[in-house]
């Protein structure tokens, strides 16, 4: 058991490097400063290429390259850095490349605050960039699991050839808990059979997402919504559920935590409240919420935003349980108190109802 | 009887779709055949523009990529760092590199990236349709600048000059693709560019004087000829910068 | 009785009758043809009437590859002196 005490941040870097990334471009942007300030001692030490690009669209561009060359490579930012980063991402997900890209939320719209937030949820997780694609994200809610799905997601980058965004928020960047180190490495990383390293021995290739001739460009479409299908057994979730629950608290990321202490709270004051936390935002865990709603009878959903994933709550009941929002916008973190009340106010609307 | 230009082995069979008389198909002729004279074809890895030229991939017969437009040489620089012994290039028109892609031309150069960079200058942007571009001299009609270029719409750029602001480029220069004598420059130019790379000395950049006859509305042979006297007046030709 | 020093053969079909080597042959070897190809271009036709030297200035100007620069024999180009 090798227990170290780690920043949210800097153990995105170490589970990088675990998991064999030897590429990473990034530039500075609160919170999440600390993921390039490791990146740029770890990466030369781990024999790796560290760049601080000149913005975050040349961030993600330096990875695009280097994941076309055969490298895991990773890049990492936050709200306003991950806006930029949406062409590429499209790029990625339309040519099949393989990367993985953190984005360290914080309060926005425009420049925003630097607090933690999870208003980039639509952008992440319903595009963000232009056409028909889905990057699969992941959502950590503590530090040792960040150092876990960090590890994953440059799996799954490669087992899908598809980017993997990493949705922290600033508080999970820059809280700091025991992470066992012996996680595990990845399994193996995979050769890359569309990599370009030049054609020597073989016929040449190239990687494209332009794609004019007649029906070519539809066929690819339905080629990526085939993939996207078989991507959704990677759909993760975690339920804390006890009989005769009249309320589920749906929540993710550091809400999540909140929500759990405020769940914890309100079962010691004999209200029956189960709680349930999506780890993969895509794959949404629809049919698992779905059943954990219905047998509830309520929800209430908990976000850092004015409720972005609450329409994925809303479509996965399907009009089959009342599904109530409580959040906060703008960088402010909701409190075990605050959400406690929500939870009231929640199961008084059930004996009204 | 002897074939005096066999095809070049860099080249694939495949006809490109260019207008007639457009300088594309020279320059990826002369990148294929300095490939070739090199003997780096099975190392080397292209990346293509968003331009007329994004189906490069389909007339070299080597390892190239597409890039999101303008961020062409962080892709060639993102490749060229993981395999730094192929030979990475990255090939540009006026919009990808003097445009929404300055910023990154610019910061590649400053690091002296070990890269080839092969800008085409033909003072438009040819794939859209004849709008003005960075390269557009004073006075040129084009679709957005209908009454011709003037100040309020900025002056033509000239991106060796610029670059020649840092420190780290090693090969700046400026060349023509509008006759043969010329053509045979840059191909020397081109030669010299590559081998700068291969000899890692740093960053280089061959600028290419280019005919777009649908554009500019002239026959090719009136384009190569305008290319002699009027553009070259905006655009001076030979090295801005020689440090191989 | 002029020896053939070089011939061109034009490849019908990747012509697109730009005209640039109609313009840039010193010898004028080049017109430009009639017949259409599936481009909807009338390829250049080679003249053998002026003598070819096989200077491959044509191919150096087409953007096509469409022209295949032949040397009949290694004769020296009837011009050609050597100087002292």
């Amino acid at each position: 058991m090798n227990r170290v005490l780690f920043k949210g941040n800097e153990v995105i870097t170490e589970a990088a490097i675990a998991a064999g990334c030897r590429f990473y471009a990034g530039y500075p942007i609160t919170p999440q400063n600390e993921i390039t300030a490791s990146m740029a001692r770890r990466m030369p030490e781990s024999g790796g290429v560290f760049m601080q690009a000149e913005s975050e669209i040349a961030a993600i561009n330096l990875c695009f390259g280097a994941a076309v060359a055969g490298t895991r490579a990773m890049t990492s930012t936050s709200s306003p850095g991950f806006s930029l980063m949406q062409e590429a991402i499209s790029f990625l997900a339309g040519c099949e490349i393989s990367c993985v890209i953190a984005n360290v939320m914080r309060g926005g719209p425009g420049l925003g605050n630097i607090q933690p937030s999870q208003a980039d949820y639509f952008q992440a997780v319903k595009g963000g960039g232009h056409g028909d694609y889905h990057n699969l994200v992941l959502a950590p809610f503590s530090v040792e699991e960040a150092y876990a799905m960090t590890l994953l997601a440059f799996e799954l980058a490669d087992r899908y050839r598809n980017p993997v965004i990493l949705l922290a928020d600033g508080m999970l960047g820059q809280l700091m808990e025991p992470v066992d180190l012996e996680l595990g490495p990845p399994a193996s990383f995979p050769t890359r059979d569309w990599k370009l390293d030049g054609a020597q021995g073989r016929k040449p290739r190239s990687i494209k997402s332009l794609l004019m001739n007649d029906g070519v460009l539809e066929k690819h479409n339905y080629h990526l919504a085939a993939k996207y299908r078989t991507m959704q057994k990677e759909v993760r979730w975690e339920i804390d559920r006890q009989e005769g629950s009249e309320l589920l608290v749906v929540a993710y990321g550091s809400s999540a935590r909140a929500a759990k202490a405020a769940v914890r709270e309100a079962r010691a004051q004999g209200l029956k409240v189960d709680w349930f936390r999506p780890r993969t935002l895509w794959p949404f865990p629809s049919e698992a919420l779905k059943d954990a709603a219905r047998r509830s009878g309520r929800v209430l959903t908990v976000e850092m935003s004015l409720g972005q994933m609450v329409e994925d709550v809303k479509l996965a009941v399907a009009g089959g349980t009342p599904v109530d929002f409580f959040g906060r916008p703008g960088g402010a973190v909701p409190t075990p108190a605050e959400i406690l009340a929500a939870i009231r106010q929640s199961l008084s609307r059930r004996t009204t109802v | 009887m002897k074939l005096a230009n066999p095809r070049p082995e860099a080249l694939t069979e495949f006809p490109n779709i260019y207008c007639p008389g457009c300088g594309h198909g020279l320059a990826h002729r002369l990148v294929a055949e300095v490939i070739d004279e090199l003997g780096v074809r099975e190392r080397t890895v292209g990346v293509a523009p968003v331009g007329c030229a994004v189906f490069a991939y389909d007339y070299w017969n080597f390892d190239v990529t597409e890039a999101p437009h303008g961020r062409t040489p962080c892709v060639a620089t993102g490749i060229k760092r993981v395999l730094p012994d192929r030979v990475v290039f990255s090939y540009q028109g006026d919009g990808d590199l003097a445009s929404i892609g300055m910023g990154e031309i610019i910061h590649t150069a400053n690091r002296g990236e070990n890269l080839t960079v092969v800008f085409i200058n033909n003072a438009n942007y040819g794939m859209t349709g004849g709008q003005l571009a960075p390269t557009t001299p004073l006075g040129m009609k084009t679709t957005t600048t209908p009454a011709g270029r003037s100040e309020s719409d900025g002056r033509p750029i000239r991106i060796p000059e610029l670059l020649n602001a840092l420190d780290a480029p090693v090969y700046l220069d400026r060349q023509s693709l509008h006759d043969p004598v010329h053509i045979r420059r840059a191909k020397a130019s081109l030669k010299k560019a590559f081998q700068a790379q291969l000899d890692d000395k740093g960053f280089s950049l061959v600028e290419l004087l280019s005919a777009c006859p649908s554009n500019w509305a002239m026959t090719p042979p009136d384009a190569m000829k305008w290319i002699g006297t009027e553009l070259v007046k905006t655009f001076p030709l030979g090295i801005v910068r020689d440090r191989t | 009785m002029v020896k053939k020093v070089g011939k061109v053969e034009v490849e019908f079909q990747r012509c697109k009758a730009c005209g640039l080597c109609v313009h840039y042959c010193p010898q004028g070897c080049f017109a430009l043809g009639t017949e259409l190809n599936h481009l909807g271009a009338a390829p250049v036709r080679f003249q053998e009437e002026p003598v070819c030297t096989a200077c491959g200035i044509c191919a150096v100007v087409c953007p096509d590859l469409a022209l295949q620069v032949w040397k009949l024999q290694d004769a020296k180009p009837v011009a050609a002196k050597t100087l002292r």
